[in-house]
């Protein structure tokens, strides 16, 4: 939902969701590669054809609309981007 | 006296709900507009037609689980309707979906668990494709395959409150959750008329 609530178990909140914001999971990575594992809709498909600048601008917009108003770099983005191109 | 009077004579009518759509022409007869007759699978696989919805009031929509356009935003609205009648077993919801290859009755199974629903309340309808796209044409709902929409599938969010005679007495844009609130208003006065008529 566009205030981040999510639809129960359809489509996970992003708001106050601590496996979201705990810093466990890969943000950048997850908005590119998507994520399975998760029954039905709960998967989140893989937006491949993001540039480094667009994934920053998702990430940034998460963290100031729906956490802790965080700034990440660019070069942070990129950073974590590589940690998981270099894990496949 | 007379400001008494005025009052009592300028108090708003009892809103009514109007029958909506073009009327149709029946065995030569012009009859308004009503819910042409229907069977379909539910999540439970048992066969739900509007005859068995006849004892109920229900509102209608058309979705497919794989739709990542609006059905999300009006499946949320359909919830809130949901919840909010949990308790009165007038009132049923359908759901049919645009999609039935996928959207086999287990998956629309699942889908209803996944909303943590009663699947004795909402009923997530599963039947053939094209014949679902005219009964979503009946419900004032556009439905068309479509290569360039999300999903594959273009269609319209509209949720339609139909009452015990088959006819549609309001309905409101599922994607919009003000409209939704008066769509709530809308079931509250055809209750109403209900329970009115079976005093």
């Amino acid at each position: 939902m566009a205030d981040g609530t999510g639809l129960k178990k359809i489509y996970p909140s992003l708001k106050n969701n601590s496996k979201v914001w705990n810093g466990s999971l890969n943000l950048p990575c997850l908005i590119r590669e998507g994520h399975k594992g998760n029954i039905l809709s709960a998967d989140m498909p893989a937006f491949a054809k993001l540039t480094v600048a667009e994934i920053s601008n998702i990430v940034n917009f998460l963290h100031h609309s729906m956490n802790d108003q965080k700034t990440v770099s660019f070069s942070a983005i990129k950073s974590q981007l590589n940690e998981c191109e270099q894990r496949k | 006296m007379v400001s008494c009077l005025l009052l009592v004579s300028c108090k708003e009518e009892e809103k009514t709900l109007p029958v909506l759509g073009n009327n149709k022409i029946v065995d030569g007869e012009e009859v308004p507009h009503f819910i042409p007759d229907f069977a379909y699978l539910s999540q439970d696989s048992a066969i739900i037609t509007n005859e068995f919805l006849k004892k109920h009031i229900y509102l209608a929509d058309c979705f497919f689980t794989h739709c990542p356009s609006i059905c999300p935003k009006v499946t949320k609205q359909m919830l809130r309707i949901h919840d909010e009648y949990k308790s009165n077993d007038k009132v049923k919801l359908v759901s049919f979906t645009l999609d039935p290859k996928r959207d086999t009755p287990d998956r629309l199974k699942m889908y209803g668990d996944n909303l943590d629903i009663d699947h004795d309340k909402w009923y997530m309808l599963h039947g053939d494709k094209e014949a679902t796209y005219d009964l979503c044409f009946e419900f004032f709902i556009s439905a068309m395959d479509d290569e360039l929409a999300p999903g594959g599938i273009n269609h319209s969010g509209q949720i339609v409150l139909v009452d015990q005679q088959n006819h549609i007495r309001a309905f409101a844009d599922g994607t919009d959750p003000e409209a939704v609130d008066d769509l709530l208003k809308d079931i509250k006065i055809l209750l109403k008329e209900i329970e009115e008529k079976s005093n």
